[in-house]
Parts: C-alpha cells; sequence; structure tokens
C-alpha cells in the first residue's frame, strides 16, 4: 500500500489533477494572442515575400488603399444596402406568409415544406444569370437577397409558431376563443423571440444575396466594384471592400440581436440556425423508408418544374429570354444538337461537382481535425477560436474575388475556396458537438485516468456526429455554390462557366438546364445527407432522432 | 492520527474548497473531517449545496480541494485514480447512447486497459438485474435499468472504493426502493469501501453503516450517526421501529437551527460528533419519518 507523506496535500496529484481534470482559468492576453500573431505573420508575409502584393497584401497595404479609396465606397456600400434591405422586407415578408399558410393548413405542410427545402438548396447563383436575364435593373440582386433571405426565416417562424405554450393555446380554446384569437393572442407574440432569431441569420445573408447579384454585373454596388477591382489586380483595394462587405454583413447580425434584445425583454436570446434535423418515422420498415425517400425525392423534381412554369407565367417572361421544361426537354432529348448538349451539360456537371467535392472533403476533415486539436489543447481553442468565430459570419462566398487573387486559378484556387466555405461552419458546429458530450461520461472515463486523446475518441466524436452531418448538410449546398463562383469567376470549366457563356451567347435554353441541373443536383445532395443522418442520428443522439 | 493511514478506506481532513464567483468566495466545504474504514458503508446526508458531492468528487479526483488533505487507500486521490482503484455512479447514469448495455460496462476496461473475461463481465450485468438487456441500447432501457447499467459500469474494476453520488436521485420513490435493495446486495457481493452522498433520510439509513449530517453555507459536517441496523437489511428494516427511530433523530439534526447544536449533542469539540450512544429514544415511536426526504 502507498503511504502519502502525513501534512498538506500531496502536491504531485494537485498539479496532475489541474493539468487533467481542472481547467486553468482563461487569460485575456490568450485570446488576444491569436489574432495579433495571424496579423503580424500576415504583414511580414505581405511585405516580404515579392508576389504577395498582388496575392494577400499586407494589413498596412490594405488600410493605406482604403483610405486613398474613401471616395468610392459610399455610392457603393449604399446600393448593395438599398438592394439587401429591399431583398430582405420582400423575402421575409414573403416567409412569414408561408409559414403562416404551413400553419395554417397542416395537411399541405409536407408540400410547402418541401418547396422552402428546394428553395434553400438551390444554389443562388445557380438561378442569378436566369433571374438577371429575366428581371429588369437592380432588381435581380434583390430578388437573390430576398431569396437568400427566405428559407431561414421561413424555418424560424415555423419553430416560433409552434413553440407556444400548449397550455396557452388550450386556455384560449376553453374560453371559445377562435384559431384566429389564438393566433394573434399566443402564436404570433411566442415566435417574436423565434423570428429575431431568424433575422439574425437572413440579415447577413440578404448582404450576401445582394453581392452575389451584383458579381454579375451592374453600375454599382460593392460586388461589382469587388470584381472589377479583381480585374485590375488591385489586390489591396479588393481587401478593403470585402472587408467592408463582412463589416455590413456583421452590422446587419449586430442590428438584427440588438434589436431581439430591445424588443424580447421576457425570454433570453435564442441561438437559432436554420438547421432541419432528420426526420424519419423510425418504425417504417426499410423498403417503405426507401419508397419514401424515392417519393420525396420525385416531388422535390416536381416542386422544381412547377417553380419554373408558375415563375415563367406569373411574371409573363419574354419567351426568348424563358425557357419552358418543355423546350428544355427538346433541346436535350430530341433536338438537332441533343446529344451533343448533353455531352456538354453532363461534363460540366461531373466538372462542377469534383470542384466541389473536392474543398468539401478537404474542408470537412480539416474542420473536424481542428476542432479536435481544440478540445484537446485548450489553449490553442482559446487563442483561435474568437478568429474563427469572426471568420464564420464572414460571407465567404461574397470574398470569391478576394480568394481568386489569393489562390490563383486553377484547381488550388477552386478547393481553397469551397474548403474555406466549408470549413468555418464545420468547425463551429463540431467544436459545439464534441462539446455537447455528457459531462458525467467524460467524468467517468477521466476517473479511469483516460488520456485526453481517449476521451475525444470514446465520447466527443461520437457525440459529435450529429453535428458533423448538420454541418455536411449546409456545407455541401455553400461547396455546390462556392465551385460554381469559383468557376465563374476564375476557372472558366464546370456548370458556372458554362452558365456564364451560355448567357453572353444567347443560348438560353442551356443556361436554364444548366440552373435548373444543378438546383436538382443540390436537391437531392442535401436529400441524400438527410437520408444518411437519420440512422446516424437514431443510434448517436436518440433524443434528436423522429422528435 | 495514530489509528493508521492504511486501514482508512477514505480519509478528508481539514479540507476547505473554496470557488471564486465573480471575485467573491463561496465556501462549497467550510471545513470538513471525514474518515470511513475500509469496507465500510457511510452515507453524506444534507440539503442542495452543502458540498456533499463537492467532497465525493474530491475523492474521486475530479475536484482539488483548496486546502486539507485527503486520502483515498492510503493514497493521494489522484494516485488512487490512476491505480483504478475508483468507481463513481452518478444521478445521470451517463452511459454512451451509441453503445450496447455490455459496451458501456465494458468501457472502463477499455480505457484502464483491464482485462475482465467476458463471462465475468455478463456476470456483472446479471447481478444487477439486466440479463438479456446485454445488448440492449440505453435509449430501450427504463430510467431504472439504465442507472443499474451504470452501477455495473462501476464495478466491473472490481473498485475498491465506490462513490455514489445521488445514483438513484432522478428515480420515482419505489424504483429507489428497490434498487436501495439491490445495491445492497450487489453490495454485499464486493463490499467496496462506499459513500453515498445522498439527500433522503431514509436511503441513508436503510444503506448505510454511519451518516454523516452535512449543514450548508458553509459545507461542514454537524454530526455522525452509527446505524446499528443489523446487516443483511430486508425490506423489513424499512418498518422496523429502529428504523424510524433513525430516521426521526436523523431529521432532527437535519432541521435544527445550525447554530443551536442538538440539545443532547455535547459542543465539546469542533465539530461536534454525537455517537450513536447519544441518540435519544424517539418521542412517538413508530410514526413514519418526518420530512424522509430533504430536497
Amino acid at each position: 500500500m502507498i503511504r502519502a507523506p502525513a501534512g498538506r496535500s500531496p502536491g504531485g496529484a494537485d498539479a496532475a489533477a489541474r493539468r487533467g481534470v481542472v481547467r486553468s482559468t482563461p487569460g485575456p492576453l490568450d485570446a488576444a494572442l491569436g489574432p495579433v500573431a495571424l496579423l503580424v505573420l500576415w504583414q511580414i508575409l505581405g511585405g516580404v515575400l515579392p508576389w504577395a502584393r498582388y496575392t494577400i497584401s499586407s494589413p498596412s497595404a490594405i488600410v493605406l488603399r482604403a483610405w486613398h479609396d474613401l471616395a468610392i465606397y459610399p455610392a457603393n456600400v449604399a446600393a448593395t444596402l438599398w438592394e439587401a434591405a429591399r431583398g430582405f422586407f420582400w423575402g421575409n415578408l414573403a416567409a412569414i406568409a408561408l409559414a403562416l399558410v404551413i400553419m395554417q393548413v397542416r395537411r399541405l405542410e409536407g408540400f410547402l415544406m418541401q418547396i422552402a427545402i428546394v428553395i434553400y438548396a438551390t444554389p443562388l447563383l445557380a438561378i442569378a444569370p436566369i433571374i438577371a436575364v429575366v428581371l429588369p435593373g437592380d432588381e435581380p440582386k434583390v430578388a437573390l437577397a430576398a431569396l437568400a433571405v427566405f428559407f431561414p426565416t421561413v424555418i424560424t417562424s415555423l419553430i416560433g409558431l409552434r413553440s407556444a405554450d400548449g397550455a396557452s393555446l388550450d386556455l384560449i380554446h376553453t374560453l371559445g376563443g377562435r384559431p384566429f384569437d389564438a393566433l394573434r393572442k399566443v402564436r404570433l407574440p411566442a415566435s417574436v423571440p423565434w423570428l429575431l432569431a431568424g433575422f439574425r441569420v437572413a440579415a447577413p445573408g440578404a448582404i450576401l444575396g445582394a453581392i452575389l447579384g451584383e458579381f454579375l454585373g451592374g453600375d454599382r454596388g460593392l460586388g461589382v466594384a469587388m470584381v472589377n477591382a479583381m480585374a485590375t489586380l488591385d489586390t489591396p483595394r479588393v481587401w478593403g471592400l470585402a472587408i467592408m462587405a463582412s463589416a455590413l454583413a456583421g452590422g446587419g447580425f449586430a442590428l438584427a440581436a440588438g434589436a431581439a434584445r430591445v424588443l424580447v425583454t421576457w425570454a433570453p436570446p435564442l441561438d437559432a440556425s436554420p438547421v432541419l434535423t432528420g426526420r424519419d418515422g423510425g418504425a417504417a420498415g426499410a423498403g417503405r423508408w426507401a419508397l419514401r425517400r424515392a417519393g420525396l425525392a420525385a416531388v422535390s423534381i416536381g416542386v422544381i418544374v412547377g417553380l419554373w412554369v408558375a415563375f415563367i407565367g406569373v411574371f409573363h417572361l419574354n419567351p426568348f429570354f424563358a425557357k419552358t421544361p418543355a423546350q428544355v426537354l427538346h433541346d436535350l432529348i430530341a433536338g438537332a444538337a441533343a446529344s451533343e448538349n448533353r455531352r456538354e451539360l453532363s461534363a460540366a456537371l461531373a466538372m462542377t461537382l469534383e470542384d466541389a467535392a473536392a474543398g468539401f472533403g478537404v474542408g470537412t476533415v480539416t474542420a473536424a481535425f481542428v476542432a479536435v486539436l481544440f478540445v484537446v489543447y485548450p489553449r490553442l481553442e482559446r487563442a483561435f477560436m474568437p478568429v474563427a468565430i469572426t471568420l464564420r459570419s464572414v460571407p465567404v462566398i461574397a470574398m470569391t474575388p478576394l480568394l481568386v487573387l489569393l489562390f490563383g486559378r486553377g484547381i488550388a484556387g477552386t478547393t481553397a475556396i469551397t474548403a474555406i466555405i466549408t470549413f468555418f461552419p464545420t468547425l463551429v458546429n463540431v467544436m459545439q458537438g464534441l462539446r455537447s458530450a455528457s459531462p458525467q461520461a467524460i467524468e467517468v472515463l477521466r476517473l479511469y485516468a483516460a488520456s485526453p486523446w481517449a476521451v475525444v475518441w470514446k465520447v466527443r466524436l461520437p457525440s459529435a456526429l450529429p453535428s458533423v452531418f448538420a454541418a455536411a448538410r449546409i456545407s455541401v449546398l455553400a461547396s455546390i455554390l462556392g465551385a460554381i463562383v469559383a468557376e465563374w469567376l476564375a476557372t472558366g470549366r464546370g456548370l458556372g462557366y458554362l452558365m456564364i457563356t451560355a448567357r453572353a451567347q444567347f443560348q438560353f435554353t442551356m443556361l436554364w438546364a444548366a440552373g435548373i441541373l444543378v438546383t436538382i443536383v443540390s436537391v437531392l445532395l442535401y436529400g441524400m445527407l438527410t437520408w444518411i443522418e437519420s440512422p446516424v442520428l437514431r443510434r448517436y443522439a436518440p433524443s434528436q432522432a423522429g422528435r | 492520527m495514530s489509528a493508521g493511514v492504511a486501514d482508512a478506506g477514505l480519509i478528508l481532513e481539514g479540507v476547505r474548497k473554496t470557488y471564486w464567483l465573480d471575485g467573491k468566495p463561496v465556501h462549497a466545504i467550510g471545513r470538513m473531517d471525514l474518515r470511513v474504514a475500509a469496507g465500510a458503508f457511510v452515507a453524506l446526508l444534507g440539503p442542495s449545496g452543502c458540498g456533499k458531492s463537492t467532497a465525493l468528487r474530491i475523492l474521486a479526483d475530479l475536484d482539488v480541494p483548496t486546502e486539507g488533505r485527503v486520502l483515498v487507500e492510503g493514497a493521494p486521490p489522484g494516485a488512487a485514480r490512476r491505480q483504478h482503484r475508483v468507481a463513481i455512479a452518478f444521478q445521470d447514469p451517463a452511459l454512451l447512447p451509441w453503445r450496447t448495455v455490455y459496451g458501456n460496462v465494458r468501457l472502463p476496461l477499455e480505457v484502464t486497459g483491464l482485462d475482465v473475461p467476458r463471462p465475468e463481465i455478463l456476470d456483472l450485468i446479471a447481478l444487477v438485474g439486466l440479463r438479456g438487456f446485454e445488448r440492449a441500447r440505453p435509449a430501450q432501457l427504463s430510467g431504472g435499468m439504465r442507472q443499474r447499467a451504470a452501477i455495473a459500469r462501476a464495478l466491473v474494476t472490481r473498485p475498491r472504493v465506490l462513490l455514489l453520488d445521488e445514483p438513484f436521485g432522478a428515480l420515482d420513490e419505489m424504483t429507489r426502493q428497490r434498487m436501495n435493495l439491490e445495491l445492497l446486495r450487489i453490495w454485499g457481493e464486493q463490499s467496496p469501501t462506499t459513500l453515498l452522498v445522498t439527500h433522503s433520510i431514509a436511503e441513508a439509513v436503510f444503506l448505510a453503516d454511519r451518516v454523516v449530517v452535512m449543514t450548508p453555507q458553509p459545507g461542514e459536517v454537524r454530526a455522525e450517526v452509527t446505524i446499528d441496523l443489523p446487516r443483511p437489511r430486508g425490506p423489513e428494516v424499512l418498518r422496523s421501529p429502529r428504523f424510524h427511530a433513525l430516521c426521526d433523530r436523523l431529521s432532527e439534526l437535519l432541521f435544527a437551527p445550525s447554530h443551536v447544536g442538538p440539545p443532547a449533542a455535547p459542543e465539546a469539540g469542533r465539530p461536534p460528533v454525537p455517537s450513536s450512544q447519544d441518540l435519544r429514544p424517539p418521542a412517538v415511536d413508530g410514526r413514519p419519518p418526518a420530512g424522509a426526504s430533504v430536497s
């Protein structure tokens, strides 16, 4: 038997306990270390390396350039903000209206939600050239901003409307109130905190949508200015504009968050991200389940075609620009150049998928690895997590011109863009997942003197799997979008480039075909991930599955 | 301290634990002395916030005392932990939802590298009454069954010291009674040194050899009561007058004003530790324990 020296508690055990079990208190130094180190490194690299002037630039050069550029900012910022504001308004209006309809007409819920999911999964860029062709002036930018806002708001307002307290609804019912009274007195007020939480996502989304629209061309706006500066290799100016765009997005977020704090005094701020968890009847047999999935895919394609036809019909679009499903199918199946069109389209799709997959894979794996490092080495996390959280809220796709300058126009550039798009949301999500592990289960392992890596492997990573999937569903869409933007602005290949050339050469059938194809592929990929996710959720997070 | 460090299972000497909350000290444990002989079953009884869980966590090396000496089987808690002599069960069974009952029970073995053959693990699962559920996942089990699995997991390394932090606190009263009976049966098989943290008077009396009553803010030992109920204890013990007398005595100690010690307890030393001789016959014999559960 080991005898401990008499007296005060042995220091060895104390130190070990502090190292293994108790976290030392974080100093402000740690949190400042990461950003400062990065800034210094950036300044050194940007100032010293000969080629850096046209790629990474340096913080001092960017500040100087912005000072000289002061005159170009107000008009461009105003243009982008005005587009984003209009998009924010219309997008939210449509989304809240849809959520109310879904609430009232329960029977249509599945179908209407599928429409919302299709709109969510549609790569904005895929339809941007189409919208740019059919809508006049800066309306395409407004439309894109509205589309970017639409889905998060549908989801959060639905959650909000449903969050109403059951007992309060029963009370209204017992008092003889009509469903409208329940809506007005209980459901709407209950949904306000959620709606405002949704606005925090929607406000930066509107800025992003407007900038994406501006990439297509125009007279003014941050996106237009960024593409022009990229064309003249004016890297410091691109940096300045990109930082301004991020600041606007961050400002939108802060404004929405501030509004929530001022307006909602009766509930704590909510953290709502528009993530749908996979829902499947757990009891259904495997065969029926697959059938349901196939049915859902068919419904999605039907929804896409329906929206397509409705879009053309409602706006009375000029048939020269607006091609119907029949025309597109004719050109792909029966027309004179059908086989050539098909070949061109499928080659471009393969290219785009390859670009997206490379970045998605690299981004997801790196993010998971870094997240694990952060959890095992908390010092590292304290130094760099604030940077990561800041960068997550940067609309990376809107930074594409900058990234093209940084990483070049080759496969490395495309991969870097899609990887960065994937990296930050995945990192933050996986961190949350790793932390969501039961603290008691971790203590049990620590009691048995398990190493931090064993804790990660046996408890934290499995606990984080649902978060990995939630992140993957979001970033798979983002990576397709990123691949298309990269192809469009940089590499000159794939569906992104095909759409741009088709638009320039008035091959509108091809433009529509490409846009619809990307949409269908995105919706199917999204559905596929949901499909893989539900058995994982059932096993690793039984409390979240099948609710 | 001549009684010997070696034969004492658990020792806390002059232990203090102070947290800092917004720059203000919070005394989770004001000053605590506790000795649990090897193989004994001691219950720490007190309301929420009296530091009893903190004491347990210090023994498990999940927390470090601000001051004082802690020995687990004669060794510092960290050393005992690294030698895999200690096991713990919380109120939350903390089972991994993706593992089966068998996989969960096996987890400590995977981590410690200890080797226990499969039949023994299955025997242990049978011992806690989960035979036939080896391949079930936690989500398929009731709360009581999950807690049984957590107890099996705690016992699988054949620990010398078993720390129980309100393991049945989340269960309904009837399940809890049954689990207590089961726990006594299982404990009889391995007899590890056991420290149970609870806020149920009846549970403490039924299970323990000795009940240590703690007071909150700062957490301190107010009294110790030896439970002289004969072992093995069956359900009939719950109906015995002696059981109720002990319960009454404890609730009296728990609810007495904090500065006026119980009349029979001499204020000789600090902390006042009345022994079981001080236990007077209850005023009204045979009535149900007043406030059998303190929360």
